[in-house]
């Protein structure tokens, strides 16, 4: 491939005439590497909007400035791989063609495909979430059959986002420092959407008055270990998990401040909490702490090399051991903080992530469900806590396994 | 949290109307308009609300003023317990296109349980409000339209068969260099990365089909209201026949259990039964049975000839949240009309051509081509036997009742000139939100004298075409009089 022509902007990286020079001649990173990355940026911003609108406005339009920005992050990366694999199909170079995996007939890069499979599955739930608010009323939890597969393409088009720029940090060679550099980052960023989707499609078991449950722990003693293994392995930079934490908590955190400043009026009755402001998220979770010691597990012992099914066994019992134990050290006392009256202020939020269909009380500056005399009793136990370690060296496995699987991909 | 796209589906398809099935309404059976006309102050209103079948849900409200002067309308839901506190700004109603005196208004019904619409008129004359009770409450069960379920179906392949293809192409294909074949190893992995996607697929398939039947089946324990069955017993008490009622209100649906707060009278009675004989519609009584228990109820039976009776019992809850018991009884050998004594000196009854009243006649005035699904009403006029106009007096508090029964038991409405609200929840919400006085005034507009054209008019609202039939008591010289008419609905 001609230097002039892969440096264009519009190029994918490659010229007609160009037949066989490597990836490694790409100077920078593809447009559409940015665009599929910022769509899929779009969508949590999008949902913690809309979420907001909900608990704050509560009727809405197809037009919401909201929902534009989710079905932007669903319809922008769909249509551009879309258009990706058709342009690779029929128009593509021979280098394109070689760097792409087939399928059907059709030729892409395999993040383009799961862009793609994600954009279907998010149209599919349109017409099925549409049925379901007729059959079983408007629903006012986040967690159905529909949105499941709403959230399952969105995960697609994120996953599809990673894959896609994990594919050109992969290839890249040092003599691409850029397309290096920027692969790198657009992987770690979408590493952080990834986790706060996660986040945001676990927030009935995650508010801060959810912290002392064994459920809360458990569900996180999973997820977000799976993430960062992956993040730590895959990533060609070091303190991946880290940073892509960051990223999750600035994202969260941004949202959870600008939002307020934002007047605002619940348009729906019943009105059991008045509020005059833009509704944020709850403060998020303290995941910087525990990707800290992920991150530096991870890299002390792949700097040894000779990775192993059995090394990597004990390097995810040693991660599910610290991140259990920083991450309930950590959210164990910061969440008695942040659901006391000292936090309910701009900063930590506190209790202003109540909707207004909340009757305000002292139940919201109590930790939920640990009553021992109550019905239902979801108390953290030392039982709970040796779960939570045994999904988390199970996630972590499994992460450390398909991060050595991620850094292979090269299409 | 609505994340949904779901208006894409408008995209997706312009596809037909979802067919809903209706399985009863709010207070009345197969019915899910609720009619009233008040007075807004100095404006005399007629409201019609359609209420949601599914909660939360979109009421549809239509406002027609019957009297010039109305420059705007507004609408407002109040819940029972949150009242105008809890309520956002009122909606503004748009001004029908074409008409001077329609207004049409949309409002959220978000929860379940007894709500009031404030409809609150402008005009030269100051602006003024009126409460309209109504039951927020989900009584449709959706099927799955056909060209839904093939929609769903064509999508659910293509990423089923997607995303097999795609695990097959990342453990075959994505890790090889630019330009290398796979070997027979990576196809063997891209093989079995497949067969480990379609495990996943169809564990993901079964779970979740599962999740949709338990969230089908906490919509129908925790949403769907069906009215509440009575369960009927007959006994010798003093030498005459008693119908025992009994009914736990706990049985309903577990979101409406608030609403179910201790029952108020309506009209002055707790509870209002209406019993047809179902073979031939011959014999009807109108009763009020005595409370004996917190479940239990009973009256004594009018001398009604044998046979299956089918039963319509109203009541209302202090919170506002009105409804139709169903139930039914047989009477196996006549009562004897010597041995009979009222429980109630407000119950009424006709068996054939006798009837406990007489003395005046009670006759269909004006149009009788009622349309379905329009806002045409029933006008009734009562004569003496010299034929001039009989001078009408309150009976239960109002000028006149009606009672509405689909010939196929599908619909059954209990009306007043007001409309087929309760009037006791209505009385209940204005005393909530407008004090004491408001509501004492309201009863006394209920019983508003008649017209100078002598009528007295039911606003109503057929909900389907079909065969009615129509009974209507009113009450002159202290005795009660029962007219009865079948309805043809187009």
């Amino acid at each position: 491939m001609s230097s002039e022509a892969a440096s264009h902007p519009l190029s994918f990286g490659g010229a007609a005439d160009s037949k066989a020079a490597s990836a490694t001649a790409v100077k920078r990173l593809p447009w559409y590497c940015f665009a599929v990355a910022f769509g899929a940026l779009c969508i949590p911003l999008g949902v913690l909007w809309d979420i907001s609108w909900h608990s704050t406005i509560g009727r809405d339009t197809f037009w919401t400035p909201a929902h534009m920005l989710i079905y932007n992050g669903g319809a922008l990366p769909g249509l551009l791989c879309g258009w990706l694999v058709l342009k690779t199909t029929f128009w593509g170079t021979v280098e394109e063609k070689a760097r792409s995996v087939r399928i059907w007939g059709f030729s892409g890069p395999l993040g383009a495909w799961v862009v793609i499979w994600g954009s279907v599955a998010m149209i599919t739930s349109a017409p099925f979430d549409d049925w379901w608010h007729a059959a079983y009323g408007l629903d006012v939890k986040i967690l159905s059959p529909p949105h499941t597969l709403l959230a399952l393409g969105m995960y697609g088009v994120a996953i599809g986002a990673w894959l896609l720029v994990l594919s050109w940090q992969n290839r890249a060679g040092e003599d691409a420092p850029a397309v290096q550099r920027a692969g790198t980052w657009l992987f770690i960023i979408t590493g952080g959407v990834l986790i706060t989707m996660l986040n945001i499609f676990m927030t009935e078991f995650s508010l801060p008055n959810d912290q002392r449950t064994n459920t809360f722990y458990q569900v996180s003693c999973t997820a977000y270990p799976f993430y960062m293994t992956i993040l730590a392995r895959a990533s060609k930079t070091r303190w991946a998990a880290t940073k892509a934490s960051l990223v999750y908590m600035a994202i969260v955190a941004v949202i959870a401040w600008i939002l307020p400043l934002f007047a605002a009026q619940p348009m729906l009755a019943p009105i059991y909490n008045p509020v005059t402001r833009m509704v944020p998220p709850a403060f998020p979770l303290l995941l910087v702490f525990p990707a800290l010691i992920v991150d530096f597990l991870v890299q002390t012992s792949d700097r040894k090399g000779s990775r192993t099914a059995l090394r990597d066994a004990w390097l995810a019992a040693k991660v599910a051991f610290a991140f259990v134990a920083v991450f309930l050290l950590v959210q164990w006392n910061f969440s008695a903080l942040l659901i006391s009256p000292a936090a309910d202020n701009w900063l930590l939020i506190g209790k202003n992530h109540f909707g207004y269909m909340a009757r305000p009380g002292e139940w919201q500056h109590q930790f939920w469900n640990i009553d021992p005399n109550a019905r239902f009793n979801n108390a953290l136990t030392p039982a709970g806590a040796a779960v939570a370690l045994g999904l988390a060296f199970v996630a972590s496995w499994i992460g450390l396994w398909r991060g050595t699987g991620m850094k292979a991909v090269k299409r | 949290m609505n994340i949904t796209l779901h208006r894409l589906a408008a995209w997706f398809s312009t596809i037909a109307l979802v067919v809903l099935s209706a399985n009863s309404a709010s207070a009345h059976i197969g019915q899910q308009n609720v009619v009233f006309e008040g007075a807004a102050g100095p404006y005399p209103i007629r409201v019609i609300i359609k209420a949601p079948v599914v909660v939360p849900g979109l009421a549809e409200i239509t406002v027609r003023s019957l009297a010039p002067g109305v420059d705007a309308v507004s609408v407002l839901p109040l819940r029972w317990d949150t009242g105008r506190k809890g309520s956002p700004p009122p909606d503004k109603a748009k001004q029908v296109k074409g008409e001077t005196d329609l207004f049409s208004a949309e409002l959220w019904l978000m929860t379940s349980g007894a709500h009031s619409v404030q409809v609150t008129a402008n005009g030269a004359r100051g602006e003024h409000s009126l409460l309209v009770p109504i039951n927020s409450v989900a009584t449709a069960r959706l099927g799955l339209p056909r060209w839904m379920g093939g929609v769903l179906a064509v999508l659910g392949v293509l990423l089923v068969a997607l995303l097999i293809s795609v695990a097959n192409a990342a453990a075959k294909e994505s890790v090889l260099e630019a330009g290398e074949v796979p070997s027979p190893v990576h196809r063997r992995r891209g093989l079995a990365a497949a067969c480990v996607a379609a495990g996943i697929m169809a564990f993901g398939i079964w779970g979740g089909h599962r999740w949709w039947k338990a969230e089908e089946q906490q919509y129908l324990t925790r949403q769907l209201f069906e009215p509440f069955q009575v369960a009927t017993s007959m006994k010798e008490k003093d030498g005459q026949t008693v119908l025992q009622l009994s009914v736990d209100f706990s049985k309903g649906p577990s979101s409406l259990l608030r609403n179910v707060t201790p029952l108020i009278p309506d009209h002055g009675k707790l509870m209002h039964v209406f019993a047809v004989r179902t073979n031939g519609f011959d014999a009807m009584a109108h009763l009020h049975p005595v409370r004996i228990s917190q479940t239990q109820f009973e009256t004594a039976l009018p001398p009604l000839p044998a046979g299956n009776y089918q039963l319509f019992a109203d009541v209302t809850h202090e919170s506002g949240f009105s409804h139709t018991m169903v139930g039914g009884f047989v009477i196996k050998e006549a009562t004897k009309p010597d041995a009979f004594t009222p429980t109630d000196d407000d119950d009424a009854w006709k068996a054939g051509a006798s009837a406990e009243g007489s003395g005046f006649q009670i006759t269909m005035a004006g149009a009788s081509n009622f349309v379905s699904g329009t806002d045409t009403g029933i006008a009734i006029q009562a004569f003496g036997p010299d034929g001039k106009p009989k001078e009408l007096e309150p009976y239960l508090g109002m000028l006149g009742h009606a009672f509405i029964m689909a010939e196929d038991g599908s619909v059954f409405s209990h009306l007043h000139p007001q409309g087929n609200g309760s009037m006791g929840a209505a009385i209940a919400f204005t005393r909530r939100e407008f004090g004491t006085s408001a509501a004492q005034k309201l009863a006394e507009e209920i019983c508003a004298p008649l017209g100078a054209d002598r009528t007295l008019r039911f606003p109503y609202v057929f909900p389907k075409a079909g065969n009615y039939r129509l009974w209507v008591q009113a009450k002159a010289d202290a005795k009660v009089e029962t007219g009865e008419f079948r309805l043809t609905v187009r």
